[in-house]
């Protein structure tokens, strides 16, 4: 089995970039002088709302999905979300034409579950809290000789989502600080990665809402810590825990981990959406 | 459109949780997918805490 630091490495993020390449959006970088003015640095926004099925997700999953071979494409792909990893999922394997079944909590927005179904997956449905989706979803891949995908702990997965931050240091050039969401270390590991190979000395920071904090406290305490069904409007990161691969990969090459409240949520998503 | 997990790492910079006077700061969005409903219900989860 590889190590999980061994797993993903810039030539991988490299080589995702090269299969994403005419596929994924080469989102567009924004600033904003009020905003800069407010915190007093300058901010380049890099705007991966932006990028196809509407989350960086896209990057990740088309990368995994496009290195399958042609017998795993034909019996399909599985994976649990709640949410942006399903549409990208869906989206992945309707430009690819592999069948993508998408285990969801019935409880998701229904923006997601609505998006998801659009993109042609077939999604099933459990109930937060009565089942657990990883084990919904290895039970259909044994069922169907099916491939799962995960949303965060794959190696390809990661190296997809690190070209992001990629994109935004070839667009700015280097950078002193990079912030990047964490829920389950995906994104943040992949740029983490990305990001010291280009940018050496650019501190990265992975940024966790506060009622789920278990990266951040398995940051500090140098052991994986877990939160269950955490309550906080950033439903994208209500992630238990950070995972196998994600966790090495976010202790080496992560400089910091923070939290902020809802409430600073809030005042951000308004103050994004106007600047 | 900002989803309320893709302005985290605004949030940090803007609540002054990261401070990074006079620096270049590269800021993820992550993700933009959320409906009115959603945005309803952020609203008023968050402004009865």
């Amino acid at each position: 089995m590889i190590a999980p630091l061994a797993a993903v490495t810039y030539a991988d993020i490299a080589a995702a970039a090269q299969r994403l390449q005419g596929v994924a959006h080469r989102t567009p970088v924004l600033t904003s002088r009020s905003f800069d003015e407010q915190v007093g640095s300058q901010v380049f926004f890099k705007t991966e709302n932006l990028q196809r099925a509407g989350a960086f997700k896209f990057r990740g999953a088309y990368n995994a999905l496009a290195q399958l071979d042609a017998a795993a494409r034909s019996r399909g792909v599985v994976t649990y979300s709640s949410g942006n990893h399903a549409q990208a999922v869906a989206l992945a394997g309707q430009l690819l034409e592999i069948p993508t079944t998408i285990v969801m909590p019935r409880d998701a927005p229904t923006v997601k579950l609505a998006a998801t179904r659009g993109y042609g997956a077939e999604v099933l449905c459990y109930e937060r809290g009565e089942a657990v989706r990883e084990q919904v979803a290895q039970q259909l891949c044994q069922e169907r000789g099916a491939v799962l995908i995960p949303p965060y702990d794959h190696p390809q997965v990661i190296a997809g989502q690190g070209t992001a931050a990629k994109e935004l240091l070839e667009d700015v050039g280097s950078l002193d600080l990079l912030l990047v969401c964490c829920g389950g270390g995906g994104l943040l590991s992949g740029s983490a990665i990305a990001t010291k190979t280009l940018a050496p000395h650019c501190r990265v920071i992975g940024v966790e809402p506060a009622a789920g904090d278990d990266a951040t406290r398995s940051f500090h305490s140098r052991s994986l810590q877990t939160v269950e069904n955490p309550d906080t409007i950033a439903d994208g990161a209500r992630t238990p825990s950070l995972g196998r691969f994600t966790f090495p990969l976010v202790l080496h090459y992560v400089d910091d981990m923070v939290t902020v409240t809802d409430a600073q949520l809030l005042e951000a998503m308004f103050f994004s959406g106007s600047g | 459109m900002v989803e309320p997990t893709g302005a985290l790492a605004a949030a940090a910079l803007l609540a002054g949780v990261v401070r990074a006077p006079g620096q270049r700061v590269g800021v993820t969005l992550s993700g933009g997918n959320v409906s009115l409903d959603a945005w309803r219900q952020s609203f008023a989860a968050t402004t009865e805490r």
